[in-house]
């Protein structure tokens, strides 16, 4: 009796215990089922294939290309083709098709505006004319059509994708992530623009030389008045043009261009930066120019996903990951790296005589003495000492002490950061017994001319920037640009480099249409960069997918004794 | 009362057991937001695979001769190269023009070389040689040339060169493979192949699959490719 007694009752125990467990578990399953909540995100996984080509093992990408290339390789993800903005691209005749959640859920409608480029400014394929004059498009995607054509090459409308897209070997639990995660690819615009305005700012910290900063700011001001009047010309007049212009007006937009400035702590640089994004989120950063490491606006603009375009400093963090931030070049780390190569190419190591290497001990001092003898060190044989100097007190100290006890000194190396030009005359007293002075291009900013006949021939310059005697065609039309909108142009290489990143600028957002993503935009400045657009500042500028500097090399220079040029080149373009 | 229960949890056992054997059903429910029967899906592959027939190649090919200019250019591991020398060592090559940042041509274009590298091993041994020229080449820089090489399991008959920017117009402009405005994301799919000096060369336009690879580089050193061993 007991016993029947004790198992009942464990019987009844275990039933509640079951039905405690089993209720909430059935509850859930129907509310899925049948009401559609509690359902599971799982657009990270599609993000983690379309951007990187992982899938949710962790495994990279498989399948197939061009037929018969078998493949197992996270480069060929997604966005490597159709961008990390879905709109696609074009390279080489070979049109990507666009894969954001509205073109793939929609019947394909091919818009004149959209395809401007590609339809008159490339070479197609007969494929690509064929496709645009089809009278039948396809229809929209479905989950299983989309699945379809991600695996077996096959569109909605039966047709049979270019051999060029891969046929991927997806699991069916990673393509529901991919296509949870397509469906919301560019769905909406990015911040920073609205019906008639698209928003821009451009950072400028109060130590920044206070010349260049408005050499850069007034030439944004023209720039925008200029642009904005001819906006709102055309705004005012529907069916302005009577050719293709007109299509584009959808996309117009007035600029709003603000300045934001940052104060002389850059320690305050993310709250301050962050205060005025939140007052008014921005489409983009143009320009800009901070005194000393341009790190916490980088981090700004990647955290933000923000496009930070051309700003004008001389420490971007090239060591740091981005995406969003496109420099001209590598400012002091690339003239440390060239005027290094230069010194191995020499090769004439003296033990006897090592290269001193004097620095400011602060970043624009530091960093670029750092990268220096790290490049340097790919030859074991040439000797290197580092004197970091504190201010020009330390400096005269540590130089008279380093002279003394080198009776002779073949080549020195200076990075005076914040110590600035003073360093020149501090070196000219003491230039008898040195071979060469290497020094960045910013002291030829600097009134050289009391530099003595005797140091001239000494000093060499790194010189990142076109050579005076080249000729560009750009740079006379920028001229008379400037010239007819009566702006004094009292610093040619900061205005015209400016003028660069906002024309840049102007036709990539003239291209992404009414498509407002900022990963459009970069994609379009990556593509176009190369394009005649250079303005005669550098040799070239050029960009490509995820390339984030667009001049590559410094020539070494000496100061010009016949006074034609200010300067003359002694070694060829150095791309180190 | 101890009725009532197995009878409950009969039911239950019942219900679970049923839709224990859809569980694919309930994975699918949070796969596919909208599934759609099973039976829709085959006619209309079977009408898109008739629509989707084998194309014919995707590639043109012709013939031309071209003037190799004589440059010295650098490899993946940083060493001087002069590139006649390289090309005109005697026996079969094929030439590509590439850049490691490139997103869409490149890397398919560079896949058809490594993706033939065993079957042209297999035939050749050392008698071949792949040559992938930058035209990119102050980007590609030997370090960058060699992570590239490394994604593509470059064998030691590949080689990949950069040099400087005019060396590199000179050598596109000798193989006519210069794009425009001067931009080389307009640049195009091109493969050069050659059996040996003083031969023509056979300039493909567009991206080669591997079998065409393969085919492509029999018929150049008089091999009976694929589709003539299946006409004999």
């Amino acid at each position: 009796m007991d016993a029947r007694l004790t198992s009942s009752s464990l019987i009844k125990k275990g039933l509640k215990l079951f039905f405690v467990i089993l209720l909430p578990l059935g509850g859930l399953w129907i509310a899925h089922h049948y009401f559609n909540v509690f359902r599971f995100d799982n657009s990270a996984i599609g993000e983690r294939i379309y951007n990187q080509g992982i899938d949710s093992s962790g495994k990279p990408l498989q399948g197939q290309t061009e037929g018969d290339i078998e493949f197992k390789d996270a480069h060929f993800n997604c966005a490597q083709c159709h961008r990390r903005s879905g709109y696609g691209s074009s390279e080489g005749g070979n049109y990507v098709l666009p894969v954001t959640g509205a073109s793939l859920f929609n019947p394909r409608r091919f818009d004149r505006a959209d395809l401007f480029k590609k339809l008159f400014k490339e070479s197609q394929s007969k494929l690509f004319w064929a496709r645009m004059r089809s009278s039948y498009q396809r229809p929209a995607y479905t989950d299983e059509s989309l699945a379809l054509a991600i695996r077996e090459g096959i569109d909605p409308s039966g047709r049979k994708l270019s051999s060029l897209m891969p046929r991927y070997k997806i699991n069916d639990h990673d393509m529901a992530g991919l296509t949870a995660y397509l469906k919301n690819l560019s769905s909406h615009n990015d911040p920073g623009v609205d019906e008639n305005t698209i928003y821009f700012a451009t950072v400028v910290s109060q130590n920044a030389n206070a010349d260049n900063k408005n050499a850069m700011l007034s030439t944004i001001e023209k720039f925008v008045e200029w642009l904005n009047l001819e906006t709102k010309g055309n705004l005012d007049h529907p069916n302005f043009s009577p050719s293709y212009r007109s299509d584009f007006a959808k996309a117009f937009r007035i600029w709003n261009h603000e300045v934001w400035e940052l104060s002389d702590n850059p320690a305050e640089w993310p709250k301050e930066l962050a205060a005025h994004y939140q007052k008014k989120p921005v489409f983009a950063l143009i320009g800009g120019m901070a005194e000393g490491n341009w790190a916490p606006i980088h981090e700004f603009c990647e955290k933000n996903s923000v496009p930070c375009l051309f700003p004008l400093t001389q420490l971007p963090p090239v060591e740091q990951p981005g995406h969003y931030s496109i420099y001209f070049n590598q400012g002091l780390l690339l003239e440390a790296k060239a005027i290094a190569k230069y010194l191995l190419k020499e090769k004439k190591p003296d033990p006897a005589a090592p290269i001193a290497v004097l620095h400011a001990d602060d970043a624009e001092g530091s960093k670029p003495a750092r990268v220096f003898i790290q490049t340097l060190s790919a030859d074991k044989a040439l000797a290197v000492e580092s004197i970091p100097v504190k201010d020009m007190e330390s400096f005269r100290l540590e130089w008279t002490k380093y002279m003394e006890s080198h009776p002779r000194i073949g080549k020195v190396v200076v990075w005076p950061g914040k110590l600035g030009s003073a360093i020149l005359s501090e070196l000219a007293a003491r230039a008898q017994t040195i071979e060469q002075i290497f020094l960045p291009s910013e002291l030829l900013q600097a009134d050289l001319t009391s530099v003595s006949k005797e140091l001239a021939p000494k000093l060499y310059f790194s010189y990142p920037y076109e050579l005076p005697t080249a000729y560009h065609p750009r740079a006379f039309r920028v001229r008379a640009w400037m010239n007819t909108r009566r702006l004094p142009i009292s610093n040619a290489r900061v205005q015209f480099n400016t003028y660069y990143a906002l024309n840049l600028l102007q036709y990539g957002l003239e291209h992404v249409v009414d498509h407002f993503s900022r990963d459009y935009l970069l994609e379009y400045i990556e593509h176009e960069a190369e394009n005649a657009l250079n303005p005669g500042t550098f040799p070239r500028l050029s960009l490509g997918p995820e390339q984030r500097f667009a001049s590559k090399g410094a020539y070494l220079v000496q100061l010009d004794a016949s006074g034609m040029q200010p300067v003359k080149p002694v070694s060829s373009w150095i791309v180190p | 009362m101890h009725l009532r229960y197995q009878w409950f949890l009969g039911i239950v056992f019942l219900w679970l057991y049923g839709e224990s054997a859809l569980a694919g059903d309930i994975m699918q429910g949070w796969m596919l937001s909208d599934p759609k029967p099973m039976a829709s899906e085959n006619p209309t592959r079977q009408s898109s695979e008739e629509h989707a027939k084998p194309s014919v190649k995707n590639y043109t090919r012709s013939e031309a001769r071209y003037d190799i200019p004589d440059l010295q250019m650098v490899d993946k591991e940083g060493s001087a190269v002069d590139l006649r020398q390289l090309i005109d060592y005697g026996g079969p090559v094929m030439v590509q023009f590439i850049f490691a940042t490139c997103s869409t041509i490149c890397p398919v274009l560079s896949a058809s070389f490594a993706s033939a590298q065993p079957e042209l091993d297999a035939l050749a041994g050392d008698e071949y040689r792949l040559i992938s020229i930058s035209i990119d080449p102050e980007q590609d820089t030997p370090e960058r040339l060699f992570e590239y090489a490394k994604r593509f399991k470059a064998g030691k008959n590949w080689h990949f060169l950069t040099g400087s920017r005019d060396d590199v117009s000179k050598i596109l402009k000798a193989f006519e493979a210069s794009y425009t405005g001067n931009n080389k994301m307009y640049h195009k799919s091109l493969t050069f192949m050659r059996s040996g000096p003083g031969a023509n060369w056979i300039r493909i336009e567009g991206l080669l699959g591997r079998n065409d690879m393969v085919m492509e580089y029999k018929s150049l050193i008089g091999l009976p490719g694929p589709s003539k061993e299946r006409e004999l």
